[in-house]
């Protein structure tokens, strides 16, 4: 951990233009929630509580925001070739990488756990622990997509179109035609441990919970140390 | 006294064009048919060719599928035709159901016409012609829609062609097909005008690619929970308004309202006169304010 990288890569990370496409997803967010609250008039059901939760919540607002974080604070300096700036300075760079993970996962707990609690509240109050279970499935899905989108965007060229393929064509459009997809998809380990987590929901979640908590930390550590490789196998001089 | 000719100490054989010039219209013809060999990837490397040709590809194949069940299905009784072939008779669900195919398409193809030549100072080379700030965009986005439209309508003519020789209803064929066939001309030009103005304003391909999908793949799924969640409530002036911000929904909404024809999904309600008018005019919003932005963007950007 070091306090300048962690500062540095707030800064490089709210700094810009795109720090408003993270802070719009929170918002819609909560802004459907209260729609929803106000066309059903107060008395929203727990199924159409968790669509929304699982469907704007974990199949778009959490890819968007760890795609952006992921994106800004991994892969461009990495594209860009300025990361040789920060691996010239006495830092560690297991510490390089730890304080910038922080930063992502940070954002991802700002940007849509906290939002997904809110908008759980909002529709169901505190019953059949709705709102703890967009928590929780807003947490696992952001961990798993930050090591996914980490592991992909250090191993190919133009790394945000690959994550963005990845989003659109392998979990929201190959999962819904194959069900196997489900062991390697970030957003049916999220949308498990909602339905396990609720009280209310009577679906037969696509994986068990432990093997999404696995699963995702499985990715989580696959990305972490793939860019740590990159990092690590980066020389300064010329060959 | 000498005329200037002979006071000229070198002449090194500068001669001026004393061909026919072309008019502007020629300039423009010449950018359309680049423009639109460039959306394919034809006239460029071998890389940029495989998006392009990969979802004109994925594009056809539902409606090939279908193609070869119709004609496979000639000796099944007429009911039993009617029922299998219930889906096509709604075509405009064709681009509603490949949206996704359709924004990939517009997003990828729609930097290379309106980000690159900002990002790279090119854009001094076509104004150097006698070529109009504004033709240039209107060219650059006729080339855009035509794409969009051949990728969308092609499979749409092979499904009708499937409809006409399975011995269905013509004459309602024929309507429902020319009706969405409207419908995918303004969903074109909609589409190349936003995806044209993101392209311009980012002016990097990677970022506009990203900002485009994600607008119209973000906006869908606004609109589609929106939807879903009013259904069932039954209030469907909420759910038409929601309709409005994305273009799939929108121009769905407006050719069942013109052409009175049933929507892709029951969750977006058949409009009644009046909000076909609303539909109109949200519609023309769609498409005059993003070319004005685009074609201001532009200007700004090549008058240094």
């Amino acid at each position: 951990m070091s306090l300048p990288i962690l500062r540095l890569g707030l800064r490089s990370l709210f700094g810009r233009a795109r720090v408003w496409l993270m802070v719009a997803m929170p918002v819609i967010l909560v802004a459907l929630a209260v729609v929803i609250r106000q066309a059903n008039s107060g008395d929203v059901t727990a199924n159409t509580a968790e669509q929304l939760l699982r469907n704007f919540g974990i199949g778009v607002a959490v890819p968007v925001v760890a795609l952006v974080a992921t994106t800004t604070l991994i892969n461009s300096e990495f594209d860009d070739g300025s990361i040789i700036y920060l691996l010239t300075k006495p830092v560690s760079r297991v510490s390089i990488i730890a304080s910038k993970a922080i930063v992502t996962l940070g954002a991802g707990v700002v940007f849509t756990a906290l939002p997904m609690l809110v908008a759980g509240l909002i529709l169901r109050g505190t019953d059949d622990r709705m709102a703890l279970a967009g928590l929780v499935g807003a947490l696992i899905a952001t961990v798993a997509y930050v090591g996914v989108f980490t592991a992909l965007a250090t191993t190919m060229k133009r790394s945000i179109i690959g994550c963005l393929l990845f989003w659109l064509i392998w979990e929201s459009t190959l999962a819904s035609l194959f069900s196997p997809v489900k062991w390697l998809s970030p957003r049916a380990w999220g949308t498990s441990a909602i339905q396990h987590i609720s009280t209310a929901i009577d679906d037969n979640p696509p994986v068990s919970i432990w093997y999404a908590v696995a699963a995702t930390l499985v990715a989580l550590v696959l990305g972490i140390v793939l860019a740590g490789q990159r990092l690590a196998s980066m020389t300064i001089s010329e060959e | 006294m000498s005329t200037p000719r002979q006071s000229v100490i070198h002449d090194i054989g500068y001669r001026t064009f004393t061909g026919r010039r072309q008019s502007t219209g020629a300039i423009a013809l010449s950018l359309y048919l680049t423009s639109l060999r460039h959306c394919f990837g034809l006239g460029r490397s071998n890389k940029s060719k495989v998006m392009p040709f990969l979802v004109a590809a994925l594009m056809l194949i539902p409606a090939l599928v279908l193609a070869g069940l119709a004609i496979q299905l000639k000796r099944m009784s007429l009911g039993d035709q009617a029922n299998y072939f219930a889906p096509l008779s709604n075509y405009f669900g064709y681009p509603y159901w490949t949206q996704l195919l359709i924004t990939v398409f517009a997003a990828s193809q729609a930097p290379v016409l309106f980000a690159r030549d900002l990002r790279y100072r090119t854009i001094v080379l076509y104004f150097a012609r006698p070529l109009d700030r504004s033709t240039y965009v209107l060219v650059r986005l006729a080339a855009l829609t035509t794409a969009l439209f051949a990728v969308i309508a092609v499979p749409m003519v092979i499904w009708y062609a499937a409809a006409l020789s399975s011995g269905l209803d013509r004459s309602q064929h024929t309507k429902n097909f020319f009706a969405a066939i409207v419908g995918v001309l303004v969903l074109s030009l909609i589409l190349a005008t936003f995806s044209g103005m993101v392209s311009a304003i980012t002016t990097r391909s990677g970022l506009a690619v990203v900002a485009v999908i994600v607008a119209l793949m973000l906006t869908s799924g606004i609109v589609t929970i929106a939807q879903g969640a009013v259904y069932e409530t039954g209030n469907k002036s909420a759910a038409m308004i929601a309709s409005m911000f994305n273009p799939f929904t929108l121009v769905a909404e407006l050719i069942s309202g013109l052409f009175d024809q049933p929507t892709p999904t029951p969750a977006i309600p058949h409009p009644s006169t009046g909000w076909t008018l609303v539909f109109i005019i949200v519609a023309l919003i769609w498409v005059i304010g993003t070319s004005w932005v685009l074609v201001e963007r532009i200007r700004k950007a090549a008058s240094l």
